[in-house]
């Protein structure tokens, strides 16, 4: 069947639509521009602001182009007197009560009220009664409210319900006396609430962190990629040049379009972490000499470091290397490592790597795969809270009609309707037989079980931060990419960090055997030398006071762009490397899109590209290779990224280990404001955390003899008292941390113990 | 929480009107629930709102965006009767700010507060439908009394001001 | 005299109206029960409504056979019929008396469009304050139910019409019909944009009729006494009766259920009269959101749609708010703007922003804080929301402000030039300006 195609005319322009177009839709992909402030194409219509009135031929008023269908034969004009009369008559409205200060509203210079009053409003006000005041309220340190400019368009109102899925802005009160707000003066909690910033066509909604920072005429832009999830999203980041062009400073962080992974959207996390740029920075090299930090010069540290890898002994160093670096510089580091004779290990909470897992870490899917799905089954999976993006897409699939479950052990806050199963992880193993056994899906050797989980047909798995960490992540992955081979379903396996697809690539170009756990784990191997490339272990590994030891017994080397107060007592020599921002490189997301960005901003201080300093030490190793690298393309040609990105994936094992008993079980996954130092060091997203808390059920509780209700005390390193969370909505056996428990990260899928609290 | 707000005798009122909706919609009865829990604890606060939302399982701003926009639910403190003197068009030509000044002074209140004894608070109100018997009064936002005189007033009021007095 | 009474009112004279064995008595039901008993076609019935010449009593005046035709009856979804009886335009008190007296036909009347259009669930959305209405309305429902005359399975014929009472909470805009589905959807009553239309995508989405209280208690005695009857009952154009509510400064206010077309004398006439023998000043034939006119213009005037139309207004709801010459317009209309500005939903700019301004404006006309170029700003404004609304609320500030003006300028210029001073107070003996108190002290705007 042909698709219908209609003719209307705009503006004298003969255009063909298809059926069911808005006018303003038709405009705007023939580039006729119409005015308009509520409608947006990402969000549900509601004409409600009439600045797109436009006169159509027969009809006896103009009429809403965002509402308006395009009819066979329409005539439009958006010019004529009808049209602009409508136009200028509800600009005006708008204005009345819409405060005059625009010099000192962040919003200037890039507000739509303030474009459009130029060609459709009056240079003098006939308004001259009093105008509207609004109290703001504070949302939060993310959003800065200004609500006396809002004109209520509802955008946010709209995005809170249609796309975030946690609807937290609302209209209240009615008539000239509406306010958009959140009634209660709580705040917003939303993982992506940064967008209503964006959506804001006023400077009612304005971002707090960029508040009175700069005009954004003065800015450059900059192409480039988040690094705080697997999915890395577009982004386009504004820096503004100061000192005659000498010095540039980070602005703000805003999305790029992009179709592959972020559409218009961006989460929190992604938009604000740029705020960390200049926050604790390593400015200059440093060497700690008898117990004093001092100031090296970039040729003493170079070659300090250099005699100290190169008198390694094979087998006695390791680099932990973080996953969200660019793959160049995971190349250059892997590289180097090889040639020292250090072992490379990512630094990650990752429990079980029997299967190989992090040899490949790309999944054969894509973003359209995920929105098209239609029974989703999650495995320890949180993307509202991990991969806020993938979380949007999942709410999108549900909202067309998919049936998404979860298998958890805890309850999820979601921002989509689901079922949730909610079991301790030493049984998810059972469940997936069970699921397989009802699928007819049989595996050689493997027992049948009882359990029924009724999830019926499953076109698309996601194994998310809790299959990764799990003590059986091997086996899961095994039975999954079974059941995915047996029936044809597409399969998510979501990862640490932004880059473990891309580094995982070079690291098997360099033939690099990635150790599946730190060295600093390995009971009874000491390591002489310990090189830590963007990682602080002790938020990025699961750690205790014995890995702190063996840090501080080891020689440190620490190529980071951060500071942390541990790394001042563990480290010995560190190397101020460029901040991601300052970093141009190339990605590849979990789904395997690769993508280069170039650095927005010259480095910080002393600090360099990671790639630049690798060289250099490779060529004070007297390795004659290195000396052959001179651009980013350099490494680029050598590390063949494009034709393995493609790579399967394989992940069977022989055998089922049986799971590990243990009494209380840490089910709490890394913080998502822990995940790397950029966002560690990011305030406004650190001031987002509610006080820590752990969950925990009534019956957990009486199986440990704990009688407190308040509070537990916790035997995890130091002792703490923590407030309690009685809860029916974990697992019996199983504690969870709530709110900011960043300095609890280690203890992911580990037993812990628990006392009597108040 | 909303289990000692929305109590049994209240669950079961609101169910009723849960029911006069299609399976799911739920959403509908929002009105209503929010009339019954005010008619139980005359005015209308963040608890109340909440235990409606937690009730009929809806995010809770769309309680407060409902609450917000319709006129008959109070937010502040009101007395146990509310007295509503229609002041639309029709009832104004026919003395309805009479009214109002005859009850100020009987109650010894300004319109929109509410006597010391907490019993009568004093509004005007939109047209309450009753043009033809204006001017009208309606008490409790239930019972009518049109073409109200000072007389009338009078016997109208008594009983609101002595009830179990 | 006209004949009083003999449609939606018929049988209110009786103590018991309101109950079943009365209505039955005067032969309620029989149209429902001859419509079960035969399954009559459903097109058979618009075609008799059609010719009946029934026309929506909310007050847009709409052919109410056409709208039913508009949903089509095979479309498998769930359809709803909901009764508008949110009454609440200022002047208008028609339905209440119709939930109160007479419950039983309306619910003949819904059960008969709910067959026609094909719905199994109606709603009867009564505005917040008609609690004894309501408690009439479900006494009525609950007899008819038992009687098994509504409900599943109607007299045993497997016709289900499941009726519904429902109660607003206080708002004049969810009479409009779409403002109406939303509120019944438990949100805001925000109206919605059209199209699509209700009768594709109404309440929950589905297929829906909305129909005004008057409007469907009409349908069981057009069909009982035939097309023909009630349309020679009105007008040619403005078939059957219509009642009018005659309020404001006359000696009997009241109800009347007249034949369309009455002549508006005889009207005033029923009415007593204007009150203590005054001057006829001005009326607003068809509730507030009407356009004003002067007296002169209704001396000959004829109370059918066509008429009214004629004299530059509308018959609208039905509320007939009569002025005699003590009334300032100027206070008038402000106090008007009062009651819009306070009941727009907010939603679309015009209105939200519009309804504000225009009262501000008169405000400071009648405070005597006014500029010199008010009366003509005012008119500006007005005329700047007109056309430019998602729903009629914008012509419902726009119309009374321009026809106010345009009929009597005089008195707004006066007030702009004296500093506040009502035109009226000094041109006519016993002038009450202070009818409209909210100049003395006004508590809903100390913000």
């Amino acid at each position: 069947m042909t698709e219908q195609v209609l003719t209307v005319k705009i503006d004298g322009k003969t255009l063909s639509c298809k059926p069911g177009q808005s006018i303003i839709e038709v405009a705007d992909q023939n580039g006729i521009f119409i005015p308009r402030f509520c409608y947006h194409k990402s969000l549900s219509v509601v004409a409600s602001c009439r600045m797109c009135l436009v006169e159509v031929e027969r009809a006896p008023k103009a009429l809403p182009a965002c509402a308006t269908p395009v009819a066979d034969g329409m005539v439009i004009k958006s010019q004529s007197k009808i049209a602009r009369q409508a136009q200028k008559a509800v600009m005006e409205f708008l204005l009345i009560n819409h405060p005059l200060d625009c010099p000192i509203c962040d919003q200037g210079g890039e507000c739509e009220l303030q474009d459009l009053s130029m060609g459709y409003g009056q240079s003098e006000s006939s308004f001259y009664q009093s105008k509207r005041a609004v109290k703001d309220e504070d949302l939060g340190p993310l959003i800065a409210t200004n609500m006396t400019r809002c004109i209520h368009c509802t955008r946010c109102v709209r995005f809170g319900r249609e796309i975030a899925g946690t609807p937290e802005l609302g209209a209240v009160g009615r008539g000239g006396h509406m306010e958009i707000g959140t009634f209660l003066k709580q705040g917003v909690q939303s993982e992506v609430s940064g967008n209503m910033i964006d959506l804001c066509p006023v400077g009612a909604l304005t971002s707090k962190p960029f508040k009175y920072q700069g005009r954004s005429w003065g800015f450059g832009s900059h192409s480039h990629m988040s690094a705080h999830d697997c999915l890395g999203s577009h982004l386009s980041v504004h820096t503004q040049v100061t000192n005659v062009g000498k010095e540039q400073r980070l602005m703000r962080v805003l999305p790029k379009e992009s179709h592959h992974v972020n559409g218009t959207w961006l989460s929190d996390r992604d938009r604000f972490s740029y705020t960390a740029n200049e926050q604790n920075r390593i400015l200059k090299p440093m060497f700690k000499k008898q117990g004093n930090w001092i100031e090296v010069s970039w040729q003493e540290a170079l070659t300090l470091a250099a005699k100290k890898l190169s008198e390694l002994k094979m087998g006695q160093g390791q680099l932990l290397l973080s996953p969200s670096v660019s793959t160049e510089e995971g190349y250059m580091a892997m590289k180097l490592a090889v040639h020292l004779g250090l072992e490379t290990c990512f630094s990650m909470l990752k429990q079980d790597l029997k299967d190989q897992f992090s040899g490949v870490g790309v999944s054969q899917i894509t973003m359209h795969d995920v929105k098209q799905a239609k029974n989703i089954v999650m495995i320890g999976s949180n993307p509202k809270v991990h991969q806020p993006i993938l979380g949007l897409a999942i709410r999108q699939a549900q909202l067309a009609g998919a049936k998404v479950e979860h298998l958890t052990a805890s309850g999820l806050t979601l921002n989509y309707q689901a079922t949730q199963l909610i079991a301790h992880p030493r049984l998810w193993v059972n469940h997936l037989l069970s699921h397989a056994q009802s699928q007819n899906i049989a595996f050689e050797g493997i027992k049948s079980v009882n359990t029924e989980v009724g999830w019926g047909q499953v076109d698309l798995w996601v194994l998310g931060e809790g299959v990764l960490m799990h003590p059986q992540g091997s086996e899961i992955r095994s039975l999954v990419s079974q059941m995915v081979q047996a029936t044809g379903a597409k399969l998510l396996i979501l990862t640490e960090g932004s880059n473990t697809a891309g580094l995982s690539i070079v690291a098997k170009e360099l033939d690099v055997n990635l150790s599946d756990r730190p060295y600093l784990q390995k009971i009874g191997i000491h390591s002489e030398a310990i090189w830590l490339h963007q990682t602080h272990p002790e938020f990025d590994i699961p750690f205790n006071e014995t890995i702190y030891h063996q840090l501080k017994k080891s020689f440190v080397v620490a190529t980071s762009s951060f500071w942390s107060d541990q790394m001042k007592e563990y480290a010995d020599l560190v190397l101020p490397i460029a901040s991601h921002y300052e970093t141009s490189g190339t990605q590849v997301n979990v789904m395997g899109h690769v993508q280069s960005y170039q650095a927005a901003l010259m480095p910080l201080g002393e600090s360099r590209p990671a790639w630049k300093v690798f060289k250099v030490l490779g060529q004070l190793l007297g390795k004659t290779d290195f000396s052959e690298i001179e651009a980013l393309s350099d490494i680029q040609q050598l590390m063949k990224l494009s034709v393995l990105s493609h790579a399967g994936y394989d992940y069977k094992v022989d055998q089922l280990r049986p799971a590990n008993q243990v009494s209380l079980l840490n089910i709490s996954a890394k913080h998502p404001m822990a995940c790397d130092a950029q966002v560690r060091h990011a305030e406004p997203l650190q001031n987002t955390m509610d006080q820590l808390r752990v969950r925990i059920s009534e019956q957990t509780l009486q199986s440990l003899d704990i009688h407190s209700r308040k509070t537990v005390v916790l035997f995890s390193g130091a002792f703490s008292e923590v407030l309690l969370d009685i809860s029916h909505d974990i697992a019996d056996g199983c504690i969870e941390f709530v709110g900011d428990y960043r300095e609890l990260a280690g203890s992911w899928l580990q037993e812990i113990e628990l006392g009597n609290g108040a | 929480m909303s289990s000692q707000i929305i109590h049994e005798r209240l669950a079961s009122a609101i169910d009723q009107w849960v029911n006069k909706f299609p399976k799911g919609e739920q959403k509908s009865a929002t009105l209503m629930a929010l009339r019954l829990v005010q008619e139980e604890y005359r005015w209308l606060e963040q608890p109340h709102l909440d235990a409606v939302a937690e009730y009929l399982k809806l995010p809770k701003i769309d309680v407060y965006e409902v609450a917000s926009f319709y006129s008959m639910y109070q937010h502040q403190p009101v007395g146990k009767h509310l007295v509503k003197v229609c002041t639309s068009l029709s009832c104004c030509l026919n003395g309805a700010y009479g009214v109002v000044e005859y009850l100020e002074g009987k109650l010894n209140i300004q319109c929109g507060q509410t006597t010391k004894d907490g019993r009568i608070t004093l509004q005007e109100t939109e047209c309450l439908a009753a043009c033809a018997g204006a001017p009208a009064i309606c008490v409790d936002d239930k019972f009518y009394h049109e073409n109200v005189t000072a007389q009338t007033i009078e016997k109208m009021i008594r009983p609101l001001i002595e009830e179990g007095a | 005299m006209s004949q009083l009474n003999q449609v939606c009112y018929r049988g209110i004279e009786r103590e018991d109206s309101y109950t079943l064995a009365a209505y039955q008595a005067i032969g309620g039901y029989s149209a429902w029960r001859k419509i079960l008993e035969e399954k009559t076609d459903r097109n058979q019935i618009i075609e008799v409504i059609k010719a009946s010449g029934l026309k929506g009593r909310g007050g847009a005046g709409f052919s109410t056979g056409l709208k039913w035709s508009f949903v089509d009856k095979n479309n498998p979804k769930q359809k709803f019929l909901v009764c508008n009886s949110d009454e609440g335009e200022p002047g208008t008190c028609k339905d209440t008396l119709i939930l109160s007296k007479n419950p039983h036909q309306l619910l003949e009347g819904m059960a008969i469009c709910a067959y026609v259009m094909g719905a199994t669930k109606a709603y009867n959305y009564m505005r917040g304050e008609f609690f004894l209405q309501y408690q009439r309305c479900e006494q009525a429902l609950n007899d008819a139910i038992s009687a098994g005359l509504l409900g599943k399975n109607c007299l045993g014929t497997g016709v289900d019409v499941e009726i519904f009472n429902i109660l607003g909470a206080g708002s004049y805009i969810v009479g409009e019909e779409t403002a109406m589905l939303e509120s019944l959807e438990g949100k805001r009553a925000q109206p919605r944009y059209k199209p699509p239309f209700p009768a594709v995508s109404g309440l929950y989405g589905m297929p829906t009729i909305i129909n005004n209280t008057e409007t469907l208690a009409s349908v069981p005695v057009i069909l009982e006494k035939g097309a023909e009857w009630f349309a020679q009952l009105g007008t040619k154009g403005s078939g059957g009766t219509k009642i009018f509510c005659v309020s404001g400064h006359v000696n009997q206010p009241g109800v009347f259920e007249v034949p369309m077309g009455i002549a508006f004398s005889e009207l005033l006439e029923m009415a007593g009269g204007v009150r203590k023998g005054r001057k006829l000043k001005a009326v607003i034939p068809g509730g507030t959101s009407m356009r004003i006119l002067s007296a002169n213009k209704t001396l000959s005037m004829r109370m059918d749609y066509e008429d009214i139309a004629k004299m530059g207004s509308a018959l609208g709801s039905g509320g007939v708010i009569i002025m005699d010459d003590s009334t300032c317009m100027v206070q008038a209309l402000c106090h008007m703007m009062r009651f819009y500005e306070e009941e727009s939903c907010g939603q679309c700019t015009p209105c939200r922003e519009g309804s504000g301004w225009v009262y501000k404006i008169l405000k400071d006309m009648v405070s005597g804080k006014a500029r010199p170029d008010a009366v003509e700003q005012l008119y500006t404004v007005a005329k700047k929301i007109e056309g430019r609304t998602i729903c009629a609320f914008g012509e419902a500030i726009s119309w009374p402000v321009t026809s106010f003006i345009d009929t009597f300028r005089e008195e707004f210029d006066y007030i702009v030039a004296n500093q506040g001073k009502s035109w009226v107070e000094s041109q006519v003996a016993g002038a009450h300006a202070r009818a409209f108190g909210w100049h003395a002290k006004d508590n809903r705007d100390a913000s």
